[in-house]
């Protein structure tokens, strides 16, 4: 007989595979008779081809998927009663939990930390969210932002033009309510022999009616020109128990106010805040008067303004667009290299994602979400490995129990959700966990993330509760994927035979990869620590180009610059007195724009008196300082300048620049008297900026004091006695240099985010090393006990057992160490215009760190088993 | 009565009822193309043999080694009660239709 031509024995074999345990042999047998059929009708290679062709339609048809379903159930498992069969997969997950309490301690542990700090963010998130949802108009309320483009740079501002709301007031209707606001409002408020700064705004008449702040008493109207409303907790700072209503308060050069109404104290979820509201009109008189410094006809000034509108219940927002448009192309159009254009933002996007410089109040970028999802996802990585490596390392002890499952008929998929389902319960467990340390640490925080810790407010509401509880489950699913797919694929016939390995430290596999990763994210945090202390110090430390060194800085209040300087002088233990409207290097950012001949510049002003560049020791490279005669005159004349300044307005050289005039506005010019030496009046990530030095007394708030006293107390609590004779509020003075470190404080926060942050993830890291040798020496004590008989040391012994671990913590520190640089470098230089990079040093003193942390775990586990007993290791079973 | 027979159902299980006892997948396939004169896809007639016994119009039964198709066993098909209610509910509605449209069918043929 000859043999007839088979079926593709490629495509039977396929098939079969495809399907399984599913029962189909009808079907292959029906393809085989087809195939036999057709063979007498065609030739054999398109019997062939249909015979595939015949297999995946086959495979793609609904009754294979469905004898696929049937089949993956085994016949003696019961579907119908799933929940006894959860109840024993819960009842099997606590007891394997307790039996393995340090495994289960550690993982808890683990899971707790890094779900604490996702905790953090949900309730950061959710509270962000919540932002201005008690303003009744919400849906309606508006904003107009600016976009500037000075050709070097562009800006996205939340502020707009001052003119801008007039404009759209007088010209086009039918927008409804706008609103103005300027936040210029800074200064003493003074009632009776009582001062305190306060700070508020100027808004117009309607701003209580579109805004909802609630009033709790008097009148809202803001009707009287020179009546002014107070949020309670400032009135009563004020006040005290007096009823404030009616009271008279002195603001500052402002003039007098009388208090017409208290609010109640502006949320901590406005994007707005205030502790006093004046009505806007009362603004343009005092800018008329030059009372208070502003520019209310000025396009191109849009800082510290605002325009609300409250448009009218469905108005299309497309024709406001088009109308500010317009204006934009108006008014700027006939700029040369320059250009702003205006954008609408509902009010809902205002505090979230608005990415705006100049903001009102607190205002949150969307990098929010990428920090609390890539500082989550940093600490609960690790955590996560752990619990994959600790339990796929503990298989062994678990194998039996699954190969009897699936004996008696569990399959894949039960065994899966079973594991799945045991870690969430341990992430359940953690999130108990998670919360106290939430607890502990949401104060902190707060403070660490926003410079006024009060302006925020961290609850676990029941929609977070919500959140916590579906992340916690994500977190369990997460971490319980890898032993679960693990698990699931345990063969039972080896399980029961007992030859499934734990797969400790086998060769590549999952669990090294793990502790690779691990040792790399642990190596990036002890590296960022290292990097920022030392980048902290230098910055400290850097001469910034002036001496800072026993100068006080006394804030002058009220007080009369002369007759401060006239009462310091009679004091021996000083040296020098000087005058300065800002503390260098601290606040010294008062910046304007200098307009010549179609050219603007901006640049830094500062109004110091004769004897400031002698008392901070600035070099002066030409030219002269200012006179003494001249400082105390109501009529500036010079200005000194440094040499950033002249090489930006183009001077060909420094002695040329001296006796140029500067025009500052219509009314003021001044010449260049002197040229100094270039250094930092500003914090370090920016580089050096055109500054100018005037000198009005007007503007005099600090006088700087040298004092060459070795009795530094015993001079202060002089010159106290003396500021007691001239002012009834309290005195305030500081050290140039303590100030300076203030200064400095965005580095010590750094450091402390990062350093509570590395905490945690080495702290886990090394939890999971921790189990993890635990598990290895476990397994290894009978070989170590052979080891020892046959004469081993127990250098030896230890060295053996530890080198694995070792070979795993150089590799993860070999990954991270190109990565961390990079990223730290980037870092820094945006911090710090004048770094030189990172070195060398920091990544060795890193990895000395990690590698004796890593050693210091490993050691004390192996060393203890290296140096046991051998006939008790060896009597172990 | 549960379930709607489509065109190709009631095809099936018209042929089914006329094989007997002997109606399985390859015969199935074979009568109908023969019949109907179009072709039939494998994997659409194991389907909705899949649907019809779903539906619970027919039974199934594994035959016994065979000689040819390389010893594989046949699964038999066989209608059941509600197979053959929901077959002559089906005859009986067209039927119906007939008696209605005779009129117009016959004047539009003359």
């Amino acid at each position: 007989m000859t043999r007839s031509p088979q079926p593709p024995k490629l495509a039977v074999r396929f098939f079969k595979w495809y399907c399984k345990d599913a029962m189909v042999e009808d079907m292959l047998g029906d393809l085989d008779e087809i195939f036999d059929n057709n063979r007498s009708k065609m030739p054999v290679w398109k019997a062939t081809l249909k015979y595939w062709l015949q297999i995946f339609d086959l495979i793609t048809s609904y009754s294979l998927r469905k004898r696929k379903n049937d089949s993956s159930f085994h016949v003696m498992s019961n579907t119908q009663n799933s929940a006894a069969m959860f109840k024993n997969y819960l009842k099997v997950a606590l007891r394997s939990l307790g039996k393995q309490k340090l495994f289960t301690a550690v993982n808890i542990l683990g899971l707790s930390a890094g779900m604490s700090i996702g905790i953090l963010f949900i309730t950061l998130i959710s509270f962000v969210k919540t932002y201005d949802n008690f303003h009744e108009n919400k849906e309606n309320i508006y904003r107009i932002i600016t976009n500037t483009d000075d050709k070097i740079k562009t800006k996205r501002l939340a502020s707009s033009p001052a003119p801008l709301a007039r404009l759209i007031k007088d010209d086009h209707s039918g927008f409804g309510d706008i609103v103005q606001i300027n936040n210029s409002l800074h200064t003493e408020a003074q009632s009776g022999n009582k001062q305190l700064p306060v700070s508020g705004l100027f808004v117009d008449n309607n701003f209580l009616d579109v805004f909802s702040f609630e009033l709790s008493a008097g009148d809202k109207s803001l009707k009287d020109p020179y009546g002014i409303l107070l949020t309670q907790s400032f009135a009563t700072k004020l006040f005290s128990d007096k009823d404030p209503l009616g009271e008279i308060i002195e603001l500052g050069d402002m003039g007098e106010f009388t208090v017409r109404g208290i609010l109640k104290d502006v949320p901590k979820n406005s994007h707005m805040w205030f502790e006093a509201l004046v009505p806007y009109s009362t603004f343009e008189k005092l800018a008329k008067n030059e009372q208070i410094q502003a520019n209310l006809n000025e396009w191109k000034d849009f800082r510290g303004n605002y325009t609300y509108l409250l448009l009218p219940e469905n108005k299309n927002t497309d024709d406001l667009s088009s109308t500010l448009n317009q204006i934009a192309a108006d008014k700027y159009s006939d700029i040369d290299l320059f250009d702003a254009s205006f954008k609408i933002q509902t009010l809902a996007d205002v505090a979230l994602g608005s990415d705006t410089s100049d903001e009102l109040g607190t205002s949150w970028g969307t990098e929010i979400y990428l920090m609390g999802l890539s500082l989550t996802l940093l600490i609960l990585l690790p955590a996560c490995f752990n619990y994959a490596n600790i339990s796929t390392a503990r298989a062994l002890s678990r194998a039996k129990e699954i190969g009897m499952r699936k004996v008696v008929g569990g399959v894949r998929k039960q065994i899966f959700l079973q594991f799945i389902l045991e870690t969430v319960i341990i992430s359940l467990i953690s999130l108990i966990g998670a919360y106290l340390i939430f607890t502990l640490i949401r104060s902190e925080f707060q403070s660490m993330l926003v410079a006024g810790a009060n302006s925020m407010d961290f609850q676990i509401t029941p929609i977070n509760l919500f959140y916590a509880i579906v992340f916690a489950i994500a977190t369990g699913v997460l971490a319980g994927l890898f032993p679960a797919i693990h698990f699931a694929g345990i063969k039972p016939i080896a399980a029961l035979r007992k030859t499934a390995k734990s797969q400790v430290m086998g060769k590549v596999n999952m669990q090294k990869t793990l502790l690779v990763i691990q040792f790399a994210l642990s190596f990036g945090f002890i590296m960022g620590i290292v990097v920022f202390i030392d980048q902290y110090r230098t910055a400290v430390n850097y001469d910034l180009g002036f001496n800072e060194e026993n100068i006080l800085d006394i804030k002058l209040h009220d007080v009369d610059p002369e007759i401060m300087r006239a009462s310091l002088d009679k004091l021996a233990s000083i040296e020098e007195v000087s005058m300065s409207s800002n503390v260098l290097g601290v606040n010294s950012n008062d910046r304007i724009w200098l307009h010549d001949k179609g050219d603007s510049i901006q640049v830094t002003q500062m109004f110091v008196d004769h004897n400031y560049i002698k008392n901070l020791d600035l070099n002066l490279i030409a030219g002269k300082s200012f006179e003494e005669s001249e400082s105390f005159s109501k009529n500036e004349q010079f200005t000194i300048v440094n040499e950033e300044f002249t090489k930006l307005k183009g001077f060909e050289s420094i002695e040329a620049a001296i006796g140029q005039p500067v025009r500052i506005n219509d009314t003021t010019q001044l010449r260049i008297a002197g040229i100094m030496d270039n250094f930092h009046f500003q914090n370090l990530s920016r580089k050096i900026q055109p500054l100018m030095f005037r000198n009005n007394p007007d503007h005099f708030t600090y006088a700087n004091v040298k004092v060459v006293s070795d009795d530094i107390a015993g001079t202060i609590i002089n010159i106290e006695e003396e500021w007691k004779k001239l002012s009834p509020i309290k005195f305030e003075a500081k050290f140039f240099s303590d100030e300076i470190d203030e200064a400095f404080d965005i580095y010590t926060n750094v450091v402390k985010i990062f350093f509570f942050l590395g905490f945690l993830a080495i702290t886990i890291s090394c939890l999971g090393l921790l189990s993890m040798v635990v598990f290895s020496t476990q397994n290894r004590t009978k070989e170590v006990g052979i080891r020892k008989v046959m004469g081993a040391p127990v250098f030896n012994v230890t060295y053996l057992l530890t080198k694995d671990f070792l070979k795993l913590m150089m590799l993860g520190s070999v990954i991270s160490i190109p990565i961390s640089y990079m990223l730290f470098t980037l870092l820094i230089s945006q911090q710090n215009a004048y770094s030189t990079g990172i070195g060398i040093l920091p990544v060795i003193i890193s990895l000395v760190i990690l590698l004796t942390l890593g050693l210091i775990t490993v050691i004390s586990q192996t060393w203890k088993v290296a140096s046991s007993n051998p006939t008790d290791t060896l009597r172990y079973e | 009565m549960k379930g709607y027979l489509g065109e190709f159902e009631e095809l099936v299980l018209l042929t089914i009822a006329a094989f007997g006892d002997e109606a399985y997948g390859v015969a199935i396939k074979e009568d109908i193309e023969k019949r109907t004169n179009r072709s039939i896809s494998i994997g659409a007639l194991h389907s909705t043999l899949t649907r019809l016994e779903e539906k619970k119009f027919i039974s199934s039964w594994l035959g016994g080694a065979t000689n040819e198709r390389g010893g594989r066993k046949k699964r038999f098909f066989n209608l059941t009660a509600e197979g053959k209610t929901a077959l002559s509910k089906s005859k009986e509605l067209r039927d119906e239709l007939w008696d209605l449209s005779q009129v117009s069918i016959k004047t539009a043929n003359d």
